[in-house]
């Protein structure tokens, strides 16, 4: 990844050429699949557009999906510029989830400023503690954080099951969720006739201050510092310990944070499948923004709109929703792909072919 | 199981002539060296005379610009270790070739295997046959992670020999052994030698290159000075041919000019390193009860061949790692020393971070260069831009990665930043490396003046002449231990033979400088 991008925003955008290429080489492959699985690839297509941006409607649901990608999405990018590989947002966005659940539902909240500011503290704080774990593990074990972090997925979606199965199961014993959050501590809905919520603009508001963070700020600065060379970080005469502790925590934090404003601003739950793999999807997201606060915001966009439209695509055409995941997996690979100096060259020759009389 | 296939008789190899540059760095001009077997060749000189770009050359890792190489009076082309193993040589490097986490027997199957079904068992009986056969005890199916360095230094010639080597290049083979360790890998030397094989041995060290060759080849400058029997060697002469007329007598004056200054009032006592003792990663003593006060308004020197414990000295002075005994008292900051780091590229810039990044490296908590909490982007660029144009620092602008500067830019960057701000203590660990003259002598200059600023410097630099030039009175590591002190009075004899492990140096030099 190139993370050359330093203190000025223009070149970072200079640098999304890759990532829209990588873009447009996924969608044409997942347009190919469809194709050989006996649709009209251009059907297909229109249908994911109409969907996905095609009217107020449509562009407000798209960007709610993309809220849940925002958080992890910076979540990742931050861990993923110390140079630590948390895999583990999914499980720090439940934690957070329950966290924020546990809180909303068990106290008589009668203000919904004291309830905003208690729950996504206590979801950031939950979700420092999982990632916290795993960078505690790192640290002074130098146990590998990819291991930890997935690990910790796992005892995350456990103890959410157990939770809404016994203690913070309804009331009313039917189904494996918790009771419906009171209206007051729910997340305000801004736009009249759609479901877009505040926490979306709390989204876009943390991706500048990421972004503040990380290209304006001396512990950003070490953040990325130690991510890009921890040996001479420490030689300047950074901790190089400390600050990817911080850098863990802010990250599990967020997640966390992002858990909360799912649960008060869309489900009003929390039940099993609070989360389909948001943590995972937030690493297609980092990447495709290459790893910037601000250029991730697009990325997330992009996918929340795919995942409208591959469900449109199953309500119309009976396409599996399993597409999404398989351009979102294309993404990654071609994204990453791209990075590679042969493939660079290769690019490059080739435009050179074209730029010939 | 068949064994590999037999190579023919060695008796000698010959290089005519080599040449190889490196950019504008010429590292051999002409080499010229017959080795034979059943006798120990060693290869002296300073730090980038050429031995190691020589071995490389003949064990097929570079290819010379030209020069021709013999085997037994038949030109060949070594274009690959491949077909240098195959032509009967073995190469054990100073970082060992061995996967940590296989057993000795896989090891010797890596590239050895000639069969297609691998019998472990039947493979590790072999390979302790074959080790047993020479009087060793390695159990061919411990791990090679859980050996010791001697031994897997061991494994690394018996694998060498398995491939049928006939010549065998050890590069530094002591540097990473304890004294007993030494004695039997020379003894086991010595046996490789009668069983008829050829060994090339290089080495700093004196005392055991005159215990154990047959003959002597010293390097300088790329040439080769002289090649010797070990019956007309000693350390004099062998001390005179590789570093020649190192020191001409212009130099000498400049010397004696700028000497220090020791009733300077100012001056006072910032560190004091009392009987520092630290660990290699590997095990062995990296330093060994080393002590010495830093003052202030003075360059102090740190000389000695690489790899004598330097690194580990300034990783303590800079409070990076503890040592297991002894303390550093300095009752100043961490943010008021400075470093120019030995690798610049892993140890002090990072590369894909801009120009104004690096020098923000050590100075992201200047309140100069921020406004409340967030850095100030445009006094952030007239900062760089202050330090590009002071050190000469060739780039587009602030905004350029480090990466795309050449080696000399970095390198003034990363004096700019170290010096900037004149830190109350500056360890400099060879700060010139890779400038040109002009430059080199801008850097001294500015290491000068830190030093007329009552600031103190501790110069570590495997370059005498620096050492000379620069410093009020310096120390050489040998092994991790203090082999003397000196100053700029001293015979360059007498330091370049302590840096090669050799006392017995007239005894009014030992405590020269101690009062300084």
């Amino acid at each position: 990844m190139s993370h050359s991008a330093g203190l000025k925003l223009r070149s970072v955008f200079a640098n999304l050429a890759p990532s829209v290429a990588a873009l447009a080489v996924a969608s044409i492959v997942g347009l190919l699949v469809i194709a050989m699985a006996g649709h009209s690839p251009f059907e297909a297509a229109r249908i994911m557009l109409q969907a996905g941006f095609g009217d107020r409607h449509a562009v407000t649901e798209s960007l709610l999906k993309a809220v849940p990608l925002l958080f992890t999405g910076l979540a990742v990018t931050v861990a993923f510029r110390a140079g630590i590989w948390n895999i583990g947002a999914d499980g720090q966005f439940m934690i957070g989830a329950l966290a924020a659940t546990y809180l909303g539902v068990h106290i008589q909240w009668t203000s919904p400023g004291a309830a905003f500011v208690s729950m996504s503290l206590a979801a950031f704080l939950a979700g420092s503690v999982w990632s916290g774990i795993a960078s505690a593990l790192r640290e002074w074990r130098h146990v590998s954080e990819v291991i930890s972090t997935i690990m910790l997925n796992l005892i995350a979606l456990q103890l959410v099951s157990f939770m809404v199965h016994g203690p913070l199961q309804e009331a009313a014993g039917t189904y494996p969720q918790s009771d419906r959050l009171p209206e007051m501590v729910r997340l305000a809905r801004w736009i009249p006739g759609t479901r877009l919520h505040s926490g979306f603009f709390l989204g876009l508001f943390l991706c500048v201050g990421v972004w503040l963070l990380l290209f304006r700020t001396p512990p950003g600065f070490r953040i990325r510092a130690i991510g890009q060379n921890p040996e001479a970080a420490r030689y300047a005469g950074m901790s190089v310990r400390r600050t990817a502790v911080t850098a863990m925590l802010l990250s599990g934090g967020l997640a966390g944070l992002g858990g909360y404003v799912e649960i008060a601003g869309v489900t009003y739950r929390l039940y099993e499948n609070i989360s389909p793999g948001y943590g995972f999807t937030a690493i297609a997201v980092a990447l495709l923004g290459r790893l910037h606060p601000l250029a991730m915001i697009p990325a997330a966009l992009l996918f929340g709109g795919l995942e409208s439209a591959t469900r449109a695509l199953q309500r119309t055409m009976g396409i599996s929703p399993v597409l999404a995941e398989i351009i979102q997996a294309l993404v990654i690979l071609i994204v990453v792909g791209f990075e590679s100096r042969r493939v660079r060259r290769w690019l490059a020759k080739w435009t050179v072919f074209f730029r010939q009389p | 199981m068949n064994p590999p296939a037999v190579n023919p008789p060695v008796h000698n190899i010959h290089l005519h002539h080599i040449h190889k540059s490196f950019g504008s760095i010429q590292a051999l001009r002409g080499v010229d060296l017959t080795l034979r077997t059943g006798e120990v060749h060693a290869l002296l000189g300073q730090n980038g005379a050429g031995k190691s770009t020589l071995m490389k050359i003949l064990y097929g890792l570079y290819q010379p610009d030209a020069g021709t190489i013999h085997i037994d009076g038949n030109p060949v082309v070594i274009e690959s270790p491949a077909r240098a193993i195959q032509l009967g040589l073995g190469f054990v490097q100073q970082h060992f070739s061995l996967v940590d986490s296989l057993t000795v027997a896989e090891n010797f199957a890596i590239g050895a295997l000639r069969q297609r079904i691998f019998h472990p068992a039947r493979w590790q009986a072999r390979i302790q046959h074959f080790i047993d056969e020479r009087g060793m005890s390695i159990d061919a199916g411990t791990r090679v992670a859980d050996l010791s360095v001697g031994e897997k230094q061991r494994v690394e010639i018996l694998k060498a020999l398995f491939r049928q080597a006939r010549f065998l290049i050890l590069d530094e083979p002591t540097s990473v052994l304890s004294p007993a360790e030494v004695q039997s890998l020379l003894a086991e030397l010595d046996t490789l030698r009668q069983a008829g094989i050829g060994i090339v041995f290089i080495s700093h060290k004196l005392p055991e290159v005159l215990d154990i060759s047959d003959r002597i080849s010293v390097l300088r400058d790329g040439r080769v000075v002289g090649t010797l029997p070990v019956s007309e060697a000693d350390t004099a002469t062998l001390t005179a041919m590789m570093l020649g007329d190192a020191r001409p007598e212009g130099q000498m004056e400049k010397h004696i000019r700028v000497r220090p200054n020791p009733a300077s009032d100012s001056s006072h006592t910032i560190l004091v390193a009392e009987s520092v003792s630290m660990r290699r990663e590997t095990g062995g003593m990296a330093l060994n009860d080393i002590s010495f006060e830093l003052h202030s308004g003075e360059i102090l020197g740190v000389a000695g061949v690489d790899g004598s414990g330097q690194q580990e000295l300034v990783e303590a002075v800079l409070g990076l790692r503890q040592p297991e005994h002894g303390r550093i008292h300095c009752p100043v900051g961490p943010a008021q020393i400075g470093c120019i780091p030995a690798d610049r590229l892993r140890q002090g810039l990072i590369a894909a971070f801009s120009v104004a990044e690096n020098l923000l490296l050590s100075h992201a908590d200047s309140s100069e260069l921020r406004t409340g909490p967030f850095f100030a982007p445009r006094r952030i660029a007239r900062f760089a831009q202050k330090l590009i144009a002071e050190y000469h620092i060739v780039c587009r602008g602030p905004d350029q990665p480090v990466q795309e500067l050449s080696g000399g830019n970095q390198q003034k960057l990363l004096i700019a930043r170290a010096v900037h701000g004149e830190p109350l203590i500056l360890v400099a660990v060879n700060p010139t490396w890779g400038l040109d003259v002009a430059a080199a002598a801008a850097v001294h200059d500015r290491l000068r003046m830190l030093k007329q600023k009552n600031r103190a410097v501790l110069l570590v630099s495997t370059d005498l002449d620096e050492i000379y030039a620069l410093c009020d009175r310096f120390f050489v590591l040998y092994n991790g231990r203090i082999m003397g002190w000196a100053s700029p009075e001293t015979p360059i004899e007498v330091v370049g033979r302590w840096m090669m492990g050799i006392c017995g140096t007239p005894a009014d030099h030992t405590q020269n400088g101690r009062n300084g």
